[in-house]
């Protein structure tokens, strides 16, 4: 029985090992979606513009082109399936080990204001920073009570992370970026074109209505914004005319938007009704634009974001 | 509740610990209760159906006993077969049956036939007929006693590491075992842990790693080529053992965790080199049933040679039927019955010897990868795409790389080729014995390569709990 004992033992201590390593090899990886995770999580990193949101931020904010047409260095955090909650809990992470910036691009929309805040999109990829960095790991408990175990326990924690990243591991320890690593630029990353055309979806109506924690999760952004002297943009960017028309309280998600942006001292930038949401050739899906649409709406988003600060600075002097 | 499930990794210890804390008496009515609560996890309405088709089985075979003359005894036996193929019928092949129906009728008429959807199967439905039909039939030979205990005999057929994907136990093997009273010892613990984490790692590892490159080309055959269809057939050859062997191991693994020793079920078949000696490998509860309770009662070779390859070829049909209600099993079961009988009849046997086992192994691997593809084709039509682009010759290497590599990525590709080297390596060891010989073996080579495959499991296994293809059996 003794024999046994040690070597169940042995064999977990070697699974705890095996996990340290893979995590060791995920957090070496620095190109694509796990480069964008270290930099966020890890890095000291000083940006002057960063954008905060759920995937409609990662994909429609060019990070390049805004920080060409602006002067200022920008930085895309916004994460695929990112609910309010965690985007808060990501911005919070991000200032863990980086300097402020001066300005915070909060990308807010009708699909983000109805999500549920009960679940973390593909939670294992965040396994590998939650030892690393404190706010990422008491926010995201916060969010989702098992993450404690998953810190500790590696039998619990590896079936849902071991295979599905042994790769990424491996490519980190081989510093081989991987096949779709190239489409990412400072943080963006396009979504990719969906074959069913966007004429072609299902557009019935619905009520964009989510939790209450998704306003007071917006709240504390602007008060860490606040505390941190950055300058809260509350964007609402393009969605496909015809899935803005489906949402039957348009008129009340607008007002109470506009209501949070008059307790920001930012600025609200709506592009929810632009004439870009008319070209479905600009569209991957109803809720993305696809990459000439990001683009173009970058460009336009960078110009006008020039002219509004300029304006601000008249006004404040 | 799936063996590679959370729930199961709860279910067991509990159940194990009180097994063993319990007196030797009351054991075997706790792993009854947890038996009927295995069950009943699925689907708790389909344990009245276990409960049912169990009891009247036992009633059966008392009267089979009781009876004084032959043609009583057969007119209880007709029954039992009538209420378990019955059973089987109604849920397995009515469906199927009336859909042929309207096929058929649609047909003649120039018309589209508007077929009735499948229903729901009780989960084991086929293993747990078979097991306790068996039972009867052993009773009505004279082979066994019927039991008089209700609730034991429950307990065999209900037994729940070989309820829902057999081992299909035989009354006389497992049945005695639940009055032999077993002590806990470390080398129970250790075997039963060791046969349980290779299932483990045959299932989660190689066999659902490959189902995610297999399915996506029996989704669209259509899509790729000749070479690729190929692959895939042969990858899910490879799948299809893993994941069944591996259920089977899981289930002998745990049931040597209580104290009980299941059928041996699988002989390294993937090392065949005929097809006689396949099936003297594969699925060997299986297929021993089908020899001892159909073979033999059509008349086995008792009747002149004609009629005993008559029995063999209709026993193969069969077996293809038993595997699912669709005409792609009849053909794979015809397949396997005819070039049986043409290995019969040019005389080759089970005992391949020497060299020629190299050739005979590649001949019995393309013809189960072959006759495999129409086990998993999603219908005829699929199965005549595979067949007209395997067999047109486009086979460009390099085409059917990329298709491959491109299925998921080229990582996921590597995996699974990996799976399948260590998959032969393993075997190759236990057919040879190579490292047996080595004085450090048992002491020190055993416990690092389960240690080893213990830290794989969770680096390169697939947890989306995937269901093993034989539950739908």
């Amino acid at each position: 029985m003794k024999r046994i004992v040690l070597l169940s033992i042995i064999a977990l201590a070697l699974l705890f090992t095996a996990r340290e390593v893979l995590y060791i090899g995920v957090r070496k990886y620095d190109t694509g979606e796990f480069g964008k995770l270290k930099h966020t999580f890890i890095d000291a990193n000083d940006y002057q513009i960063l954008v905060i949101g759920s995937s409609r931020a990662e994909s429609h904010f060019h990070s390049g082109i805004i920080a060409d047409s602006t002067g200022l260095s920008v930085y895309n955090i916004g994460m695929t399936g990112a609910t309010m909650p965690f985007v808060y809990t990501s911005l919070q992470a991000y200032l863990e080990k980086s300097k402020a910036p001066k300005y915070v691009i909060l990308n807010v929309d009708y699909h983000v204001l109805q999500d549920p805040v009960d679940s973390i999109h593909h939670f294992p990829r965040y396994f590998p920073y939650i030892g690393e960095n404190e706010a990422l790991y008491n926010g995201i408990s916060a969010l989702d009570p098992r993450f404690p175990y998953f810190r500790y326990l590696a039998p619990y924690s590896m079936p849902y992370f071991g295979s599905r990243y042994l790769n990424v591991a491996l490519r980190g320890f081989a510093g081989k970026p991987g096949r779709y690593d190239s489409t990412y630029v400072n943080g963006w990353s396009p979504t990719e074109q969906a074959a069913t055309p966007v004429d072609s979806f299902d557009y019935a109506p619905y009520l964009s209505e989510g939790p209450e924690q998704i306003w007071k999760s917006m709240a504390q952004i602007d008060s860490l914004c606040k505390r941190k002297q950055a300058m809260l943009l509350v964007v609402l960017s393009p969605l496909y005319e015809k899935q803005s028309n489906a949402i039957i309280n348009e008129k009340e998600l607008k007002d109470r938007i506009a209501a949070f942006q008059t307790e920001t001292d930012g600025l609200l930038f709506d592009y929810s009704r632009d004439t870009l949401c008319t070209r479905p050739e600009y569209f991957a899906d109803p809720a993305h634009l696809n990459k000439s649409g990001a683009m173009v709406f970058s460009r336009r988003f960078a110009h006008d974001l020039n002219v509004r600060l300029a304006i601000k600075r008249i006004k404040r002097r | 509740m799936l063996f590679n499930s959370f729930s199961f990794v709860l279910f067991l210890p509990v159940v194990l610990l009180v097994h063993w804390l319990l007196p030797f008496r009351f054991r075997w009515m706790w792993l009854l209760a947890a038996s009927y609560f295995f069950y009943g996890s699925w689907n708790p309405l389909f344990t009245l159906l276990l409960l049912g088709t169990t009891l009247l089985d036992w009633w059966l075979a008392l009267q089979i006993e009781r009876s004084a003359d032959l043609k009583t005894k057969k007119r209880w036996l007709f029954f039992s077969v009538l209420s378990n193929i019955g059973c089987l019928a109604g849920f397995k092949y009515s469906i199927f049956l009336y859909n042929t129906y309207l096929w058929g009728s649609a047909a003649l008429h120039g018309t589209a036939p508007a077929y009735l959807e499948d229903i729901i199967i009780p989960v084991g439905l086929s293993f747990y007929t078979f097991q306790s039909l068996s039972y009867t039939i052993d009773v009505y030979r004279g082979h066994t006693k019927a039991e008089t205990n209700s609730a034991k005999f429950a307990l065999f057929v209900s037994f729940f590491p070989q309820l829902v994907a057999g081992p299909v136990e035989r009354y006389t093997h497992l049945r005695p075992q639940f009055d032999r009273e077993t002590r806990l010892n470390p080398e129970l613990i250790a075997t039963g842990a060791r046969i349980m984490l290779w299932g483990f790692f045959k299932k989660i590892v190689i066999a659902d790693r490959l189902a995610d490159l297999v399915n996506p080309v029996f989704a669209q055959p259509e899509l790729f080529s000749g070479f690729t269809l190929f692959v895939a057939g042969f990858f899910f050859v490879v799948q299809v053992y893993c994941d069944f062997s591996g259920y089977s191991d899981i289930a002998t693994g745990c049931a040597r965790l209580f104290g009980y020793e299941l059928m041996l079920n699988w002989k390294r078949p993937l090392l065949s080199a005929s097809l006689h000696e396949f099936w003297s490998r594969n699925h060997i509860s299986m297929t021993t049933w089908f020899r001892d309770y159909l073979y033999i009662s059509l008349g086995g070779n008792r009747r002149g040679k004609l009629r005993q390859k008559i029995n063999l070829f209709l026993t193969f049909v069969l077996s293809g039927l038993w595997h699912g209600a669709a005409w792609t099993f009849v053909i794979w079961g015809t397949l396997h019955g005819i070039v049986y009988l043409i290995e019969s009849a040019i005389g080759i046997g089970k005992k391949i010897t020497g060299w020629k086992r190299f050739p005979g192994w590649l001949y019995l691997i393309t013809f189960h990868t072959l006759t495999l593809i129409a086990f998993r084709a999603e219908s005829s039509h699929d199965l005549g795409v595979f067949y007209s682009r395997i067999f047109s010759g486009n086979w460009n290497l390099q085409t059917g790389w990329h298709e491959l590599s491109t299925l998921k990525d080229t990582f996921p590709l590597l995996l699974g080729l990996c799976g399948i080297a260590f998959l032969f390596l393993k075997e190759l060891h236990e057919e040879f014995g190579g490292l047996h010989r080595l004085r450090s073996y048992n002491t020190m080579l055993k416990p690092a390569f389960y240690i080893g495959i213990f830290v794989l499991l969770f680096v390169a296994g697939n947890f989306n709990a995937n269901e093993f293809i034989y539950f739908r059996f």
